[in-house]
Parts: C-alpha cells; sequence; structure tokens
C-alpha cells in the first residue's frame, strides 16, 4: 500500500522588468536582467526556477551569433543555456530569439555547507544574468523569472 | 510598455498555487491536421483560451505557454513571429520569435512564453480570460502543434 507525500508549490516569487519589448534594448553583454529572491525554511525544499528572455541581435551581413543565459544562486553559476541567431542574408536584418530556462534547485544543502548559518527560513536570491559573443546581442524584453518552493 | 510602468519586482506573501487551468489544443507535433496558419500583419490567429476564477484583488496568475512553430521556405531570408497573451482584449506580454533559412526548405522551432499578470482583477472576483495568439510578418508559418497554455492562480 502505498502512503503519499504530498508536494505543493509556496513561496512564489518573481522579477519581470518587462513583459511587452519596449524602445530602449538592454546589451546582453555581461548583464544582470533580472532577480527574485526567496525564503526557504527546510533543507529539503526544493526551487522551482523558470525564466524566459526574448533577445535578438542586429546583423550587418550574414552570420551567426550566440548568447549565454545563467542562473547565479546567490552569485554562484548552477544553471546555463546557450542560443544562437543566424542571419542567412546579405543584408542588415534583426532576428529573434526566446531562451527558455527550466531547473529544479536544492539549495539549503549548499547554502548551509557554505556557512551560513541555521537550517530555517533562509533567504536565497536567484539571479538572472547573460553575455553574447557580439555587442549587436540585445534583450528588448520580455524577461521573467519566477521562483516556487517545492515542499 | 510593460504593465506597472515598466517594472514589476514581487515578493508575495506564501505565494502559494490554489488553482491550474489548462488549455492543450495539441502536445505532439504534427497532431493538428490540417496545420494552423499564423495570419499575417494586420491579423492575428487564436491559438489557445483559458479562464480561471480569481477571487481576491492580491491574487496573481502565472501564465506558460509553448507553441512548436514551422516555416515553409522558398528562398533564404527570416520570417518573424509575434506571440501576444491578451487578458480580455488587453495586451499583457508579447515576444517575437524568428525562423531563418539560407535556401528551401522547411523549418521547425519551439517558442515559450512566460507571464505573471499581477492584476487579474479590477473588481469583484470573477473568471478571467486569457488567449494566446500569433502573428507572422510573412505567410509561411504555420503551427501543428504541441500547444499548451496554462494559468496557476497565486494566492
Amino acid at each position: 500500500m502505498f502512503t503519499h507525500d504530498y508536494v505543493r508549490l509556496t513561496e512564489f516569487q518573481f522579477s519581470e522588468p518587462v513583459s511587452i519589448p519596449v524602445t530602449a534594448p538592454l546589451s546582453l553583454l555581461n548583464a544582470t536582467l533580472a532577480q527574485a529572491t526567496i525564503k526557504i525554511n527546510n533543507i529539503k525544499d526544493r526551487v522551482l526556477i523558470s525564466a524566459t528572455v526574448g533577445w535578438f541581435n542586429n546583423f550587418y551581413s550574414p552570420g551567426v551569433v550566440g548568447a549565454t543565459f545563467t542562473i547565479r544562486r546567490n552569485g554562484i553559476p548552477i544553471a546555463s543555456v546557450v542560443q544562437t541567431v543566424s542571419n542567412p542574408c546579405n543584408k542588415a536584418n534583426s532576428v529573434y530569439n526566446v531562451a527558455r530556462i527550466l531547473f529544479v534547485d536544492k539549495p539549503l544543502a549548499e547554502v548551509l555547507s557554505a556557512g551560513s548559518s541555521g537550517s530555517a527560513g533562509i533567504q536565497v536570491t536567484y539571479t538572472l544574468t547573460s553575455d553574447a559573443t557580439e555587442h549587436t546581442a540585445f534583450t528588448a524584453g520580455p524577461i521573467t523569472l519566477t521562483l516556487a518552493e517545492i515542499e | 510598455m510593460t504593465e506597472n510602468n515598466g517594472s514589476q519586482q514581487g515578493f508575495i506573501e506564501k505565494g502559494i498555487l490554489t488553482d491550474f487551468q489548462v488549455s492543450e489544443p495539441a502536445s505532439t507535433f504534427g497532431s493538428i491536421v490540417p496545420p494552423v496558419s499564423i495570419a499575417s500583419n494586420p491579423n492575428f490567429s487564436n491559438l489557445a483560451t483559458v479562464s480561471i476564477e480569481i477571487d481576491d484583488l492580491t491574487d496573481k496568475v502565472w501564465l506558460n505557454a509553448s507553441v512548436g512553430l514551422v516555416a515553409q521556405f522558398s528562398n533564404a531570408h527570416t520570417v518573424d513571429v509575434t506571440l501576444q497573451i491578451l487578458r480580455g482584449t488587453t495586451l499583457i506580454y508579447q515576444t517575437v520569435k524568428s525562423l531563418s533559412s539560407t535556401s528551401s526548405g522547411t523549418v521547425r522551432d519551439t517558442v515559450y512564453l512566460e507571464h505573471v499578470d499581477t492584476t487579474p482583477l479590477t473588481g469583484s472576483p470573477s473568471a478571467v480570460n486569457y488567449t494566446l495568439r500569433a502573428q507572422a510578418n510573412d505567410s509561411i508559418v504555420t503551427t501543428s502543434g504541441p500547444i499548451t497554455f496554462t494559468a496557476a492562480e497565486i494566492e
């Protein structure tokens, strides 16, 4: 006979600086795009992390440009994706893509082993950062970072 | 511009997911036959709608969507697909996905959308309707799935 351990999502937190593309794009070079903090109260708790970023590159000739998007826990990289956009035409063109990171973290074991005190109610900060292979890569949004505690 | 003057920073008390609704017209590639054409500018194609009951002004709605796209190229170029989420008739989220080809041929890709609606209610408790729709700047784009659109109430 099975006994069920019910799991629920709590402590939902988010940062959404842009939900509709803006007219002043932000360079992806070494950029911080969003940041959110969540309170974790059990060493067994996990954190469901989701990030979505619309980005583009302004091409002036055929080529390929890459961008890296990274989730950092208290500054330490824990998840990343790399994407490319390409221009097949011999003319100027803006090419768009959407990056998505979906990751489950189990933060307290590592945060506590790193020297934090206490075992409950610890604030953990997640940051979404970016970098690109060219200075012509930008985001105009949307930028969304969400956190949910799985307990 | 964005909602709330272009900037949202949330720290929600409790933040418990209490309701979940989904519209999933297709869960696999190729399951919509014939494929749905993505309308050209200025028209839009509605891909999915979802309705969720919201009972408190402070509730949020976490929206997620994924859409598989196909473009039939006859030569080298790029096509842009604009995807939007509307609350009722109000635009609350927009993203753009480009599909490129160096020659004639078929290009397939998947696009993801994610939004936290911080103002789903303006009055008394009611059902809130969200629509996922798409538009392309060239009439060569279709979707045959997957199309998934979810809404989660956060209290």
